[in-house]
């Protein structure tokens, strides 16, 4: 008998221990209908604080907008001429192929962050890709630029405990599949606890367990990224976004190359990463990148949220990037 | 649905599967109490919602329902530094039947665990749901229920002193 079923039998076991009597149906209706009332009368005064509201924003709209403080930049939004969307299809479905298996990749990047906080040049470039690697004129030329990795940098992640880490594709030239990784937690750095994150591209060769895994860092891109908001066209700085209409959406330029950018995943202080939203509702892709967006359904969505950008560079190597992104409040 | 008849729909559903909610909240918990307020909450809201979630899944709006409120209580710190004060009280209490109490040490594992994780460990072993299906319950990627799925066990492996299945990392 194996773990999985042994724990499933203990877990028979002890849901037949576990203390205390089965629920009333009859102390259960009681509660909803006690807060059945609650709420009606709850939903009483929040129309009245509804009502105010709107009288005053009437009184705001009447006043002259200002002028906005911020520097005039092109209108990115998209021209008609653009040649049209590649299919969604194109990614796997919820972003991993069938027979993904996520032991490979997670212990690829623990070893890789075991690596990066011991500064050890040697074990990172063992378990980097060739694509990574000819990113560096040799080894040596990577040792020069690993003595930048250590416990303060990329590898105060091998720190961080129960890091909630979040799995997408993306497909890749060739046999091998890309999952790009972004791993949340709070990580103490030089002495400072933040809540953060950090993506990290990986290479798959194989399927299932036997897959082999290596890592496609320090392929940072340089792609610009644009934030705009598609009710009102005002620019918004990337970082900073707040949802003012009833869509709010974001454009990563990417020149072109095969992109996948999602938005799901919120993080807060002294919270766990929730998924927020599976999947961007809408992704677009449009010759010059993605653009992902969401609404109305998304309207009350608001927090922090990890913006996950990637694209296969002309060379092959998966190129990521992820910024912080506020939306609402 | 007149009153009397979603009524009787709704007790049809609750003798269903009011039992394995209480479980489930409990399993999350490590708190019988707590667990089983959790669930009778998540009920009364089934109830409420009822004319609109009938024809759909409750049991899986239910469960979502138990776990929002237990991750919501872990994310108010003064209810959690509380919570933990009382798990100790609760939990260091030896089995009076003296012999090993499954339900006291996966209870005890099982906090070790972060709350989704925990979820996404019962909705499995526990429950026998599929990846798949726990992804739809929780609106979680597969991947990340993958990636739950493998630190919750290898962590449970540790603390109920398991051996890890041969051929597998």
């Amino acid at each position: 008998m194996n773990t999985e079923s042994r724990l499933r039998e203990r877990f028979e076991a002890a849901a037949e221990q576990i203390p205390g009597g089965r629920l009333s149906f009859q102390d259960t209706l009681a509660r909803a209908q006690r807060d059945r009332r609650r709420y009606r009368f709850a939903v009483a005064i929040a129309g009245a604080a509804v009502a105010v509201g709107i009288a005053v924003g009437i009184t705001a709209l009447a006043e002259p907008e200002r002028p906005s403080p911020r520097p005039p930049v092109n209108d990115p939004t998209p021209s008609p001429d653009r040649t049209p969307s590649r299919p969604i299809e194109e990614l796997y479905d919820d972003g991993l192929p069938e027979d993904f298996r996520a032991e490979p990749v997670l212990q690829v990047l623990d070893d890789f962050l075991a690596a990066a906080e011991a500064s050890d040049a040697e074990a990172l470039w063992s378990l980097m890709s060739d694509e990574a690697r000819a990113r560096f004129d040799d080894f040596d030329a990577f040792a020069e630029f690993a003595v930048q990795v250590n416990g303060e940098t990329m590898g105060a992640w091998a720190r961080v405990a129960d890091p909630e880490i979040a799995f997408y594709g993306i497909e890749l030239p060739g046999e091998e599949t890309g999952i790009i990784t972004t791993m949340f937690g709070e990580v103490t750095q030089e002495g400072q606890t933040t809540s953060s994150f950090i993506s990290i591209p990986v290479r798959l060769d194989g399927s299932g367990n036997n897959a082999t895994a290596t890592v496609d860092a320090f392929t940072m891109g340089e792609f610009e990224a644009t934030a705009v908001n598609g009710g009102n066209r005002r620019p918004l700085e990337l970082g900073r976004l707040t949802r003012v209409g009833p869509r709010t959406s974001y454009e990563v330029a990417t020149d072109g190359q095969p992109t996948a950018a999602r938005i799901d995943l919120v993080y807060e202080s002294n919270e766990p990463a929730l998924p927020l939203l599976p999947g961007v509702p809408e992704l677009e892709y449009t010759d010059t990148g993605a653009v992902a967006r969401w609404g109305p359904d998304g309207v009350g969505v608001q927090g922090n949220f990890a913006l996950v950008a990637a694209f296969v560079a002309e060379d092959g190597a998966i190129e990521v990037q992820a910024y912080p992104v506020r939306v609402g409040r | 649905l007149k009153t009397s008849e979603r009524d009787q729909d709704f007790e049809s559903f609750f003798q269903a599967h009011a039992e394995g909610l209480r479980r489930f909240g409990i399993f999350l918990t490590g708190d019988p109490e707590r667990g089983a307020d959790a669930a009778q909450e998540a009920m009364a809201r089934v109830y409420r919602k009822w004319g609109r979630i009938h024809s759909g899944d409750p049991n899986a709006y239910a469960r979502r329902i138990v776990l929002n409120l237990v991750r919501g209580a872990h994310r108010r710190s003064l209810i959690a530094n509380r919570y933990r004060e009382h798990e100790t009280s609760v939990h260091t209490q030896p089995s009076r039947s003296g012999q090993v109490d499954d339900w006291l040490e996966i209870s005890a594992a099982l906090r070790e665990l972060p709350v989704i994780r925990r979820a996404v460990v019962v909705l499995r072993f526990y429950e026998d749901m599929s990846e798949q299906q726990i992804s739809d319950l929780l609106d979680r990627p597969v991947g990340t229920v993958k990636s739950d799925l493998h630190r919750g066990l290898k962590k449970l492996r540790e603390l109920l002193g398991e051996q890890p299945v041969k051929g597998r990392k």
